[in-house]
Protein backbone atom coordinates (compact mmCIF):
# COMPACT_ATOMS: atom_id res chain seq x y z
CA UNK A 1 0.00 0.00 0.00
CA UNK A 2 1.49 3.36 -0.74
CA UNK A 3 1.15 6.31 1.48
CA UNK A 4 -1.21 8.03 -0.37
CA UNK A 5 -3.13 4.84 -0.05
CA UNK A 6 -2.90 4.78 3.58
CA UNK A 7 -3.43 8.81 4.08
CA UNK A 8 -6.86 8.24 1.60
CA UNK A 9 -7.73 5.20 4.11
CA UNK A 10 -6.89 7.39 7.60
CA UNK A 11 -8.90 10.37 6.27
CA UNK A 12 -11.64 8.29 5.41
CA UNK A 13 -11.89 6.42 9.25
CA UNK A 14 -11.05 10.25 10.46
CA UNK A 15 -13.89 11.58 8.50
CA UNK A 16 -16.13 8.75 9.29
CA UNK A 17 -15.68 8.98 13.37
CA UNK A 18 -15.93 12.82 12.98
CA UNK A 19 -19.09 12.31 11.06
CA UNK A 20 -20.85 9.49 13.69
CA UNK A 21 -19.62 11.87 16.42
CA UNK A 22 -21.08 14.96 15.07
CA UNK A 23 -24.48 13.32 14.14
CA UNK A 24 -24.33 11.99 17.61
CA UNK A 25 -24.01 15.74 18.75
CA UNK A 26 -26.36 16.84 16.69
CA UNK A 27 -29.29 14.55 17.45
CA UNK A 28 -28.28 15.72 21.36
CA UNK A 29 -27.98 19.26 20.68
CA UNK A 30 -31.35 19.71 18.45
CA UNK A 31 -33.85 17.32 20.22
CA UNK A 32 -36.40 19.06 21.69
CA UNK A 33 -38.21 18.06 25.01
CA UNK A 34 -41.70 17.69 24.97
CA UNK A 35 -43.92 19.20 27.99
CA UNK A 36 -48.01 19.08 28.05
CA UNK A 37 -48.64 21.64 30.78
CA UNK A 38 -51.53 21.05 32.75
CA UNK A 39 -55.24 22.29 31.70
CA UNK A 40 -54.91 24.95 34.19
CA UNK A 41 -52.21 27.18 32.30
CA UNK A 42 -52.41 30.73 32.66
CA UNK A 43 -50.29 31.61 29.97
CA UNK A 44 -46.67 30.53 28.41
CA UNK A 45 -44.32 33.55 28.30
CA UNK A 46 -40.81 33.91 27.38
CA UNK A 47 -38.37 34.52 29.13
CA UNK A 48 -37.38 37.47 27.10
CA UNK A 49 -41.06 38.85 28.11
CA UNK A 50 -39.26 40.00 31.07
CA UNK A 51 -35.58 41.48 29.80
CA UNK A 52 -34.35 42.02 26.28
CA UNK A 53 -30.93 40.30 27.82
CA UNK A 54 -31.96 36.90 26.64
CA UNK A 55 -34.00 37.63 23.44
CA UNK A 56 -32.94 35.79 20.16
CA UNK A 57 -30.40 33.53 22.64
CA UNK A 58 -30.65 29.74 23.55
CA UNK A 59 -31.43 30.54 26.87
CA UNK A 60 -35.11 32.40 26.53
CA UNK A 61 -36.93 29.41 28.52
CA UNK A 62 -40.41 28.65 28.29
CA UNK A 63 -42.26 30.41 31.27
CA UNK A 64 -45.06 28.59 32.36
CA UNK A 65 -47.48 30.57 34.35
CA UNK A 66 -50.84 28.95 36.58
CA UNK A 67 -52.63 31.77 38.05
CA UNK A 68 -55.63 30.55 40.28
CA UNK A 69 -57.43 33.92 39.54
CA UNK A 70 -57.88 34.03 43.68
CA UNK A 71 -55.60 36.66 45.31
CA UNK A 72 -52.79 34.96 47.41
CA UNK A 73 -49.28 34.68 46.90
CA UNK A 74 -46.33 33.96 44.18
CA UNK A 75 -44.27 30.65 43.89
CA UNK A 76 -41.26 30.80 41.04
CA UNK A 77 -39.72 26.85 40.52
CA UNK A 78 -37.04 27.17 38.74
CA UNK A 79 -35.23 23.49 37.42
CA UNK A 80 -32.35 22.82 35.18
CA UNK A 81 -29.80 25.03 36.71
CA UNK A 82 -27.61 22.42 36.18
CA UNK A 83 -28.78 19.84 33.77
CA UNK A 84 -26.65 17.04 34.96
CA UNK A 85 -28.57 16.93 38.22
CA UNK A 86 -31.87 15.90 36.13
CA UNK A 87 -34.59 15.45 38.99
CA UNK A 88 -34.69 19.21 39.35
CA UNK A 89 -35.83 19.63 35.68
CA UNK A 90 -38.30 16.54 36.25
CA UNK A 91 -39.50 18.10 39.51
CA UNK A 92 -40.64 21.58 37.83
CA UNK A 93 -41.93 19.37 35.04
CA UNK A 94 -44.03 16.99 37.82
CA UNK A 95 -45.60 20.72 38.42
CA UNK A 96 -46.00 21.78 34.93
CA UNK A 97 -47.98 18.89 33.98
CA UNK A 98 -50.16 18.41 36.84
CA UNK A 99 -50.70 21.61 39.03
CA UNK A 100 -54.16 23.17 39.29
CA UNK A 101 -53.61 26.46 41.63
CA UNK A 102 -57.02 27.01 43.92
CA UNK A 103 -54.75 30.33 45.84
CA UNK A 104 -52.62 32.37 44.19
CA UNK A 105 -49.95 31.80 41.22
CA UNK A 106 -47.48 29.85 40.48
CA UNK A 107 -44.48 30.00 37.93
CA UNK A 108 -42.47 27.32 36.65
CA UNK A 109 -39.40 27.29 34.70
CA UNK A 110 -38.37 24.14 33.72
CA UNK A 111 -34.57 24.44 31.59
CA UNK A 112 -33.58 28.38 33.05
CA UNK A 113 -30.01 27.13 31.38
CA UNK A 114 -30.76 25.19 28.65
CA UNK A 115 -27.50 26.27 26.72
CA UNK A 116 -26.34 23.54 29.38
CA UNK A 117 -28.51 20.83 28.61
CA UNK A 118 -27.37 20.82 25.01
CA UNK A 119 -24.31 19.04 25.40
CA UNK A 120 -23.09 16.88 28.06
CA UNK A 121 -19.69 17.60 30.37
CA UNK A 122 -16.69 16.96 28.50
CA UNK A 123 -13.98 14.13 29.31
CA UNK A 124 -16.56 12.23 31.50
CA UNK A 125 -18.32 10.15 29.05
CA UNK A 126 -21.81 10.91 30.48
CA UNK A 127 -25.12 9.21 28.55
CA UNK A 128 -27.02 12.03 26.15
CA UNK A 129 -30.50 11.32 27.25
CA UNK A 130 -32.43 9.71 30.10
CA UNK A 131 -35.77 8.33 30.26
CA UNK A 132 -38.36 7.28 31.88
CA UNK A 133 -41.37 4.67 31.90
CA UNK A 134 -44.51 5.58 31.22
CA UNK A 135 -48.02 4.14 31.19
CA UNK A 136 -47.95 5.31 27.30
CA UNK A 137 -44.34 4.70 26.61
CA UNK A 138 -41.00 6.09 27.16
CA UNK A 139 -40.63 9.94 27.67
CA UNK A 140 -37.06 11.28 27.25
CA UNK A 141 -35.07 14.13 28.15
CA UNK A 142 -31.49 15.37 27.43
CA UNK A 143 -28.85 14.97 30.10
CA UNK A 144 -26.67 17.94 30.42
CA UNK A 145 -23.59 19.99 31.97
CA UNK A 146 -23.21 21.92 35.10
CA UNK A 147 -22.55 24.96 32.93
CA UNK A 148 -23.46 26.82 29.33
CA UNK A 149 -22.33 25.03 26.65
CA UNK A 150 -18.70 27.01 25.44
CA UNK A 151 -20.61 27.31 21.95
CA UNK A 152 -23.34 29.71 23.30
CA UNK A 153 -21.24 31.39 25.87
CA UNK A 154 -16.97 31.88 25.19
CA UNK A 155 -14.25 32.57 25.98
CA UNK A 156 -14.80 32.68 29.52
CA UNK A 157 -12.55 35.43 31.99
CA UNK A 158 -8.70 33.99 33.27
CA UNK A 159 -11.33 35.15 36.64
CA UNK A 160 -14.67 35.36 36.62
CA UNK A 161 -15.50 38.31 38.78
CA UNK A 162 -19.07 38.32 39.98
CA UNK A 163 -21.78 41.04 39.59
CA UNK A 164 -21.92 43.10 41.16
CA UNK A 165 -19.93 42.01 44.56
CA UNK A 166 -16.66 41.91 42.85
CA UNK A 167 -16.40 38.47 44.55
CA UNK A 168 -13.43 36.25 42.61
CA UNK A 169 -14.77 32.70 41.27
CA UNK A 170 -13.73 30.24 39.11
CA UNK A 171 -13.20 30.68 35.27
CA UNK A 172 -15.78 28.62 34.17
CA UNK A 173 -18.59 29.79 37.24
CA UNK A 174 -19.20 32.85 34.48
CA UNK A 175 -21.42 29.48 32.76
CA UNK A 176 -22.56 28.40 35.92
CA UNK A 177 -25.99 29.69 36.27
CA UNK A 178 -26.14 29.33 39.92
CA UNK A 179 -23.16 31.27 40.46
CA UNK A 180 -24.79 34.54 37.99
CA UNK A 181 -27.54 35.78 39.89
CA UNK A 182 -28.65 38.47 40.34
CA UNK A 183 -26.73 39.04 36.93
CA UNK A 184 -26.76 41.80 34.23
CA UNK A 185 -28.37 42.67 31.33
CA UNK A 186 -24.86 43.15 29.59
CA UNK A 187 -23.12 40.66 31.14
CA UNK A 188 -22.38 36.87 29.17
CA UNK A 189 -24.95 34.42 28.88
CA UNK A 190 -25.45 33.14 32.20
CA UNK A 191 -25.42 36.46 33.78
CA UNK A 192 -28.57 37.78 31.37
CA UNK A 193 -30.07 34.56 31.87
CA UNK A 194 -29.88 35.10 35.92
CA UNK A 195 -30.76 39.23 34.90
CA UNK A 196 -33.57 38.28 32.96
CA UNK A 197 -35.08 35.70 35.74
CA UNK A 198 -34.95 38.23 38.24
CA UNK A 199 -36.51 40.55 36.65
CA UNK A 200 -39.40 37.97 36.07
CA UNK A 201 -39.23 37.56 39.86
CA UNK A 202 -39.26 41.52 41.10
CA UNK A 203 -41.87 42.18 38.46
CA UNK A 204 -44.37 39.27 39.11
CA UNK A 205 -44.11 40.19 42.59
CA UNK A 206 -42.44 36.56 44.02
CA UNK A 207 -43.20 35.44 47.16
CA UNK A 208 -41.23 32.36 47.14
CA UNK A 209 -38.07 31.06 44.99
CA UNK A 210 -37.33 27.36 45.11
CA UNK A 211 -34.08 26.33 43.24
CA UNK A 212 -34.26 22.47 42.43
CA UNK A 213 -30.77 20.88 42.84
CA UNK A 214 -28.90 17.55 43.35
CA UNK A 215 -25.75 17.03 44.62
CA UNK A 216 -22.95 14.25 44.81
CA UNK A 217 -22.78 12.37 48.46
CA UNK A 218 -19.55 13.28 49.18
CA UNK A 219 -20.30 16.86 49.36
CA UNK A 220 -21.65 18.52 52.66
CA UNK A 221 -24.34 20.39 51.40
CA UNK A 222 -26.87 17.43 50.85
CA UNK A 223 -30.35 16.65 51.52
CA UNK A 224 -31.54 19.57 52.62
CA UNK A 225 -32.95 23.51 52.15
CA UNK A 226 -30.45 26.67 51.66
CA UNK A 227 -32.37 29.03 52.61
CA UNK A 228 -31.95 33.39 52.83
CA UNK A 229 -32.41 34.41 56.42
CA UNK A 230 -36.02 35.87 55.28
CA UNK A 231 -37.11 31.81 55.34
CA UNK A 232 -35.83 30.53 57.96
CA UNK A 233 -38.79 29.93 59.70
CA UNK A 234 -40.57 28.52 57.54
CA UNK A 235 -37.71 26.38 56.42
CA UNK A 236 -36.95 25.06 60.13
CA UNK A 237 -40.55 23.87 59.87
CA UNK A 238 -40.87 22.37 56.73
CA UNK A 239 -37.70 20.15 56.96
CA UNK A 240 -38.88 19.04 60.89
CA UNK A 241 -42.37 18.40 59.06
CA UNK A 242 -40.75 16.20 56.23
CA UNK A 243 -38.49 14.44 58.23
CA UNK A 244 -40.95 13.51 60.90
CA UNK A 245 -43.47 12.44 58.69
CA UNK A 246 -42.48 11.44 54.88
CA UNK A 247 -38.59 11.02 54.16
CA UNK A 248 -36.72 8.24 55.64
CA UNK A 249 -33.63 10.24 54.88
CA UNK A 250 -33.53 13.07 56.91
CA UNK A 251 -33.69 16.53 55.22
CA UNK A 252 -31.65 19.86 56.96
CA UNK A 253 -31.78 22.95 56.73
CA UNK A 254 -28.98 25.40 56.07
CA UNK A 255 -28.38 29.10 56.38
CA UNK A 256 -27.24 30.86 52.57
CA UNK A 257 -23.70 31.98 53.36
CA UNK A 258 -23.94 35.74 53.50
CA UNK A 259 -20.53 36.53 52.12
CA UNK A 260 -20.70 33.40 49.22
CA UNK A 261 -22.06 35.56 46.08
CA UNK A 262 -23.88 34.25 42.50
CA UNK A 263 -26.32 31.43 44.18
CA UNK A 264 -29.57 31.86 44.18
CA UNK A 265 -30.51 31.24 47.45
CA UNK A 266 -28.59 34.44 48.44
CA UNK A 267 -29.38 36.35 45.58
CA UNK A 268 -32.45 36.52 45.24
CA UNK A 269 -33.24 36.57 48.66
CA UNK A 270 -31.23 40.24 48.58
CA UNK A 271 -32.08 41.63 44.89
CA UNK A 272 -35.86 40.72 45.51
CA UNK A 273 -38.92 40.97 47.24
CA UNK A 274 -39.17 36.98 47.45
CA UNK A 275 -38.01 34.29 49.92
CA UNK A 276 -35.90 32.04 47.91
CA UNK A 277 -34.95 28.41 48.71
CA UNK A 278 -33.12 25.82 47.31
CA UNK A 279 -33.28 22.23 47.90
CA UNK A 280 -30.39 19.22 47.55
CA UNK A 281 -31.11 15.42 47.15
CA UNK A 282 -28.78 12.98 46.93
CA UNK A 283 -27.29 12.01 43.14
CA UNK A 284 -25.17 9.00 43.46
CA UNK A 285 -23.90 10.05 39.54
CA UNK A 286 -22.23 13.07 40.43
CA UNK A 287 -19.62 11.49 42.92
CA UNK A 288 -16.15 11.37 41.88
CA UNK A 289 -15.67 7.81 43.32
CA UNK A 290 -18.52 6.57 41.18
CA UNK A 291 -18.14 3.23 38.64
CA UNK A 292 -19.67 2.78 35.53
CA UNK A 293 -21.28 6.41 34.23
CA UNK A 294 -24.35 5.54 32.54
CA UNK A 295 -28.35 5.63 32.44
CA UNK A 296 -28.97 2.92 34.80
CA UNK A 297 -26.49 4.89 37.29
CA UNK A 298 -27.89 8.00 36.81
CA UNK A 299 -31.67 6.48 37.26
CA UNK A 300 -31.02 4.09 39.61
CA UNK A 301 -28.34 5.74 42.07
CA UNK A 302 -27.02 2.56 42.51
CA UNK A 303 -23.17 2.25 42.46
CA UNK A 304 -21.13 0.06 44.47
CA UNK A 305 -18.11 2.14 44.38
CA UNK A 306 -20.22 4.96 45.91
CA UNK A 307 -21.56 2.19 48.63
CA UNK A 308 -17.97 0.95 49.79
CA UNK A 309 -16.99 4.76 49.95
CA UNK A 310 -20.51 4.81 52.73
CA UNK A 311 -19.03 1.79 54.46
CA UNK A 312 -15.50 3.58 55.38
CA UNK A 313 -17.58 7.05 56.61
CA UNK A 314 -16.40 9.00 53.53
CA UNK A 315 -20.04 10.34 52.57
CA UNK A 316 -22.98 12.83 53.57
CA UNK A 317 -25.00 10.83 52.42
CA UNK A 318 -26.59 7.22 53.93
CA UNK A 319 -26.79 5.08 50.84
CA UNK A 320 -27.20 1.33 50.68
CA UNK A 321 -28.60 -1.43 47.77
CA UNK A 322 -31.57 0.31 47.20
CA UNK A 323 -29.81 3.37 45.97
CA UNK A 324 -30.78 6.75 45.55
CA UNK A 325 -33.32 6.30 42.36
CA UNK A 326 -35.09 8.99 40.40
CA UNK A 327 -38.53 8.35 41.85
CA UNK A 328 -38.02 9.03 45.13
CA UNK A 329 -35.01 12.10 44.26
CA UNK A 330 -38.20 13.74 42.31
CA UNK A 331 -40.62 12.56 45.28
CA UNK A 332 -38.35 14.33 47.53
CA UNK A 333 -37.76 17.48 45.34
CA UNK A 334 -42.13 17.62 44.99
CA UNK A 335 -42.89 17.23 48.34
CA UNK A 336 -40.49 19.21 49.58
CA UNK A 337 -42.24 22.43 47.66
CA UNK A 338 -45.31 21.07 49.00
CA UNK A 339 -44.45 21.52 52.55
CA UNK A 340 -42.56 24.95 51.92
CA UNK A 341 -45.44 25.88 50.89
CA UNK A 342 -47.69 24.76 53.56
CA UNK A 343 -45.76 26.83 55.87
CA UNK A 344 -45.52 29.42 54.19
CA UNK A 345 -49.53 29.51 53.65
CA UNK A 346 -49.69 28.99 57.72
CA UNK A 347 -47.13 32.12 58.48
CA UNK A 348 -48.60 34.37 55.61
CA UNK A 349 -52.47 33.45 55.04
CA UNK A 350 -52.63 36.26 52.75
CA UNK A 351 -49.98 35.73 50.56
CA UNK A 352 -51.07 31.99 50.18
CA UNK A 353 -50.19 29.65 47.25
CA UNK A 354 -52.71 26.77 47.52
CA UNK A 355 -51.96 23.85 44.69
CA UNK A 356 -53.56 20.91 44.29
CA UNK A 357 -53.19 17.73 41.75
CA UNK A 358 -49.52 17.49 42.29
CA UNK A 359 -48.63 13.93 43.79
CA UNK A 360 -47.78 13.21 47.43
CA UNK A 361 -44.11 11.39 48.37
CA UNK A 362 -46.55 8.12 48.93
CA UNK A 363 -47.94 8.42 45.24
CA UNK A 364 -44.10 9.52 43.44
CA UNK A 365 -42.74 6.71 45.59
CA UNK A 366 -45.40 4.10 45.05
CA UNK A 367 -46.01 4.58 40.94
CA UNK A 368 -42.64 6.50 39.99
CA UNK A 369 -42.81 9.35 37.93
CA UNK A 370 -44.10 7.77 34.65
CA UNK A 371 -47.77 8.38 35.63
CA UNK A 372 -47.49 11.78 35.92
CA UNK A 373 -46.35 12.80 32.65
CA UNK A 374 -48.58 13.16 29.61
CA UNK A 375 -48.45 11.75 26.33
CA UNK A 376 -47.73 15.04 24.12
CA UNK A 377 -48.60 12.73 20.53
CA UNK A 378 -52.38 12.05 22.20
CA UNK A 379 -52.39 15.62 23.89
CA UNK A 380 -53.82 18.59 22.44
CA UNK A 381 -51.80 20.67 20.46
CA UNK A 382 -51.86 23.66 22.23
CA UNK A 383 -51.05 21.93 25.37
CA UNK A 384 -47.75 20.69 24.20
CA UNK A 385 -44.52 22.94 24.01
CA UNK A 386 -41.08 22.23 23.68
CA UNK A 387 -37.79 23.25 25.98
CA UNK B 1 -16.92 48.16 23.42
CA UNK B 2 -18.82 46.57 25.57
CA UNK B 3 -18.64 42.70 27.35
CA UNK B 4 -21.36 40.94 24.88
CA UNK B 5 -19.83 42.65 21.77
CA UNK B 6 -16.11 41.88 22.89
CA UNK B 7 -17.01 38.32 23.79
CA UNK B 8 -18.49 37.87 20.69
CA UNK B 9 -15.62 39.19 18.37
CA UNK B 10 -13.21 37.17 20.29
CA UNK B 11 -15.61 33.84 19.85
CA UNK B 12 -15.33 34.77 16.37
CA UNK B 13 -11.50 34.97 16.28
CA UNK B 14 -11.41 31.16 18.27
CA UNK B 15 -12.84 30.02 15.38
CA UNK B 16 -10.17 31.66 12.52
CA UNK B 17 -7.60 30.19 14.96
CA UNK B 18 -9.59 26.79 14.95
CA UNK B 19 -9.20 26.93 10.82
CA UNK B 20 -5.80 27.72 11.08
CA UNK B 21 -4.90 25.00 13.14
CA UNK B 22 -6.65 22.30 11.28
CA UNK B 23 -5.18 23.92 8.22
CA UNK B 24 -2.10 23.36 9.59
CA UNK B 25 -2.86 19.94 10.58
CA UNK B 26 -3.96 19.26 7.00
CA UNK B 27 -0.77 20.65 5.48
CA UNK B 28 1.07 18.55 7.89
CA UNK B 29 -1.14 15.30 7.07
CA UNK B 30 -0.23 15.69 3.43
CA UNK B 31 3.30 16.56 3.52
CA UNK B 32 4.57 13.84 6.10
CA UNK B 33 5.93 10.91 4.65
CA UNK B 34 5.52 8.89 8.08
CA UNK B 35 2.12 6.37 8.32
CA UNK B 36 1.97 6.82 12.17
CA UNK B 37 2.52 11.20 12.16
CA UNK B 38 -0.66 10.85 9.22
CA UNK B 39 -2.66 8.72 11.57
CA UNK B 40 -2.04 10.91 14.38
CA UNK B 41 -2.60 14.65 12.19
CA UNK B 42 -6.18 12.76 11.12
CA UNK B 43 -6.79 11.69 14.85
CA UNK B 44 -6.11 15.12 15.96
CA UNK B 45 -7.94 16.89 13.22
CA UNK B 46 -11.45 15.44 14.40
CA UNK B 47 -12.28 18.04 16.82
CA UNK B 48 -11.23 20.97 15.38
CA UNK B 49 -13.82 20.02 12.76
CA UNK B 50 -16.47 19.44 14.91
CA UNK B 51 -16.03 22.97 16.43
CA UNK B 52 -15.48 24.53 13.25
CA UNK B 53 -18.90 22.75 12.43
CA UNK B 54 -20.16 24.03 15.96
CA UNK B 55 -21.23 20.40 17.28
CA UNK B 56 -19.41 20.28 20.09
Amino acid sequence: MTIRTAKAVILLIAGGCAAVAGLLFKEHREYREAVVVSPYITEVKKLSDYSDSVKDSVNDANVYIFDSGVPGGTAVLIGGTHPEEPVANMSAQIFTENVKPLQGKVIVINRINRSASLGTRMGEAYPRFYHVKTPWGTKKWRYGDRVASPLDSWPDPEVYIHYPSGQNLAYMDIRNANRTWPGRPDGLLAERTCFAAMELIRKEKADVVMDFHEAELEYAVENTIVVHEKGQPVAAMASMMLTSQSFDVPIGMEFSPKALHGLSHREIGDHSHAVSYLAEVAEPMLDRIRGITDEELLMSGKDRFVMKAGEHKLLYAPIDENGWPAHKRTARHVTTMMTILQVHNMLTPDKAIILDGIPSYGDLMDNGMGQYFADPDASPAERVFFD
Amino acid sequence: MDLIMSNSVAMILYYFITAFFLLALAKNFLATKSLQEAALYGIIMIPFVLRLLRLK
